[in-house]
């Protein structure tokens, strides 16, 4: 008897992320989920007294200063970016999708493990500005979420990025009303960032955005409960049709 | 900080718009609304503006700039530098924008920086306390937040000439797509383990304080859950095989492990139920692949109450589809079948045996064996009056 399995949603949504991403020039790139405080917050312009590294967000390692479960994939954004220094290169784009962890209690909007997905475009300064941003993630919202999507920036602020601004998806999700949903964060490199890699802030510039990918699938999916994703439970897996 | 409306008035002449109105335009300006009660507002001030606008002074001068209305007695202030240099051109080449001059300086006013024009470009100065105004990106954010980012346009990336690598994710999911072919459904666990090489300082659950060293232990776990819930999920004779990716955190260091509940027939029995997929050379075996790709539907949550099934067995006539047999079924049945198995036909006497499996749910209850014996016994009587033979 014929007998296929399953892929688990988040892999099926990386994979079209990725084919998305690809097609506009982005190469895949990943690294480790134990993370030192330096990729995690120090070479992406979070101060030293920022509470994102207190115990309450982030799980620090026992006996080992200085070693992390990562927040964000930003982390591997500096990694990369300090290839490109290396490399002596000017261009490069990166979509890096994998698993955070965040010190949190967990309810049904939240988990203490989630996937979240970064990505980044760097060029020759003045090459890569904000309208390139906002019409890859309008591209890409389009095609993931639906062709009435769009996107609006809302001024904000993150260490890694300035300008920096959230990015609210309209979407209108199965069976509810349409509405502005806040999905991500985006914003042009901070100078900082570029100059920990290595690089010259005044030579290479870019765009980096990134958000969590459980929030993505409840929205388009209709998932009402964030902790089914990693508990095992195959009934979740076969939870979907599958056209 | 929290604020009412009748405080911000008091450093302004003119009327205020209401205070749903000042939350929404802090809110689109960089600032974050923890609540609105009534006429109080409680404006989170984000890290770079806590120099400036941790007072309600500083927030009406904010507030000033943002909606571009006069304050009845404008402060006094200093501008210490030093000055960030900025061009027009360079200005927009950060937000893909054609600011005009004229726009952007009317922003320099709006916030108060002082400006001075030299070599063709401007010298801009942020009055104290503001200490967030180091970089070009500043100024620029400055300019697009006042603004506003709904004019920077939609301008596609241009055409990246390197080459796109994919090749050791597409690797991966290659291995995941033969496990699919073979039966194999992908389950995700969590990092969190009693025990391990690795401990963390502040664990959530103090139970689980350590990472995993290996995907073994998850995996039967969710085997052994998957087992109890096998016939709501799989056909009648369709094994249960799963298989996780997963990272884990051994003393040697973490790595990418493939780990599956089974064997996979496709890879020959020598090959373990375990890949360090971290060292398994990739590339290559992803480099011209594409991964399948799947449209889910809508997601349809189960139960937490019990499933119970029933098996039907039936002879027909030989030219009877087995599609005719589940219509009835499924209309007798009623909504509280979720899934309809056919799991054996074979042929006697002209005449055809088929053999059906029916899961029986609902979302709201516990299902009794009386009620599904009622549901069944209409179910069989239905097949009868269509001229079938129930076994």
């Amino acid at each position: 008897m014929n007998q296929p399995g399953r892929l688990h949603p988040i892999t099926i949504a990386i994979r079209e992320i990725a084919d998305i991403f690809g097609r506009m020039g982005f190469s895949v790139a990943q690294g480790p989920e134990l993370e030192t405080e330096h990729y995690n917050f120090d070479a992406l312009n979070i101060p030293a007294n920022h509470p994102a590294r207190s115990m309450q967000d982030t799980f620090w390692v026992k006996d080992q200063p200085h070693q992390l479960l990562r927040t964000h994939m930003t982390g591997v954004s500096a990694r990369e970016l300090e290839k490109l220094a290396k490399e002596g290169g000017t261009r490069m784009r990166r979509i890096i999708p994998g698993k955070v962890f965040r010190n949190e209690a967990t309810d049904m909007t939240h988990e203490a493990q989630f996937y979240q997905v970064d990505g980044f475009a760097v060029g020759p300064a003045g090459e890569i500005t904000m309208a390139h941003l906002k019409w890859t993630l309008t591209q890409f919202y389009r095609e993931y979420l639906g062709k009435d999507a769009k996107i609006r920036f809302r001024p904000s602020f993150f260490g890694f990025t300035e300008p920096s601004v959230e990015v609210d998806v309209w979407f209108e999700p199965l069976g509810k009303e349409p509405r502005w949903l806040e999905m991500a964060g985006a914003g042009m490199f901070h100078p900082n960032v570029i100059a920990s890699a290595g690089l010259d802030p005044k030579k290479v510039r870019g765009f980096a955005f990134g958000g969590g990918l459980e929030r993505l699938l409840m929205v388009k999916y209709g998932i009402p409960d964030v902790r089914l994703f990693h508990n095992g439970d195959i009934r979740f897996v076969h939870g979907f049709e599958q056209v | 900080m929290k604020i009412t409306h009748a405080k911000l008035q008091e450093y302004f002449t003119q009327p205020l718009p209401g205070t749903d109105a000042i939350a929404e335009a802090f809110t689109f300006h960089a600032f974050e609304i923890e609540s609105v009660e009534g006429e109080l507002l409680d404006i989170k001030v984000l890290p770079n503006r806590a120099a400036d606008c941790n007072s309600a002074a500083g927030i009406a001068l904010e507030l000033s700039a943002i909606l571009d209305v006069p304050l009845a007695h404008e402060p006094e202030l200093s501008y210490p530098g030093p000055a960030v240099e900025i061009t027009l051109e360079a200005l927009n080449g950060i937000l893909g924008t054609e600011f005009s001059a004229a726009e952007v300086e009317e922003v320099f006013r709006r916030l108060r920086f002082q400006v001075e024009q030299k070599d063709g470009a401007y010298h801009v100065f942020a009055p104290a306390p503001r200490n967030d105004m180091a970089f070009i990106e500043d100024v620029a954010e400055e300019v697009g937040r006042i603004l506003g980012y709904e004019r920077v346009p939609l301008t596609p990336l241009p055409a990246f000439d390197g080459p796109v690598d994919q090749n050791r994710f597409r690797g991966v999911e290659r291995m995941k797509d033969q496990l699919v072919e073979q039966g194999f459904t992908e389950v995700s666990t969590q990092s969190f383990a009693k025990k391990g090489d690795i401990y963390l300082a502040n664990p959530l659950d103090k139970t689980m304080p350590a990472l995993r060293t290996t995907l073994e232990d998850n995996l039967k776990d969710a085997l052994t859950h998957a087992k109890q819930y096998a016939p709501r999920v799989l056909a009648p004779g369709q094994k249960l095989k799963l298989f996780e990716v997963g990272t884990v955190f051994p003393k040697e260091g973490e790595f990418v492990e493939l780990r599956m509940t089974e064997t996979v027939p496709a890879w020959g029995e020598n090959f373990p139920t375990f890949d360090n997929l971290s060292i398994a050379k990739l590339e290559d075996y992803g480099k011209d692949y594409t991964p399948i790709r799947y449209e889910l539907g809508a997601y349809r949550p189960f139960s937490v109450y019990p499933f119970i099934t029933r098996d039907i067995a039936l002879w027909v006539p030989s030219e009877t589809e087995s599609s005719a047999i589940e219509n009835i079924i499924r209309e007798k049945a009623g909504e509280l079948l979720v899934r309809l198995d056919q799991f054996d036909r074979f042929e006697k006497e002209g005449r055809t045996s088929y053999a059906f499996r029916l899961v029986f749910e609902s979302a709201e209850r516990t299902l009794t064996d009386e009620e599904i014996q009622g549901v069944m016994a209409g179910v069989s009587e239905a097949l009868v009056k269509a001229g079938f033979e129930v076994r």
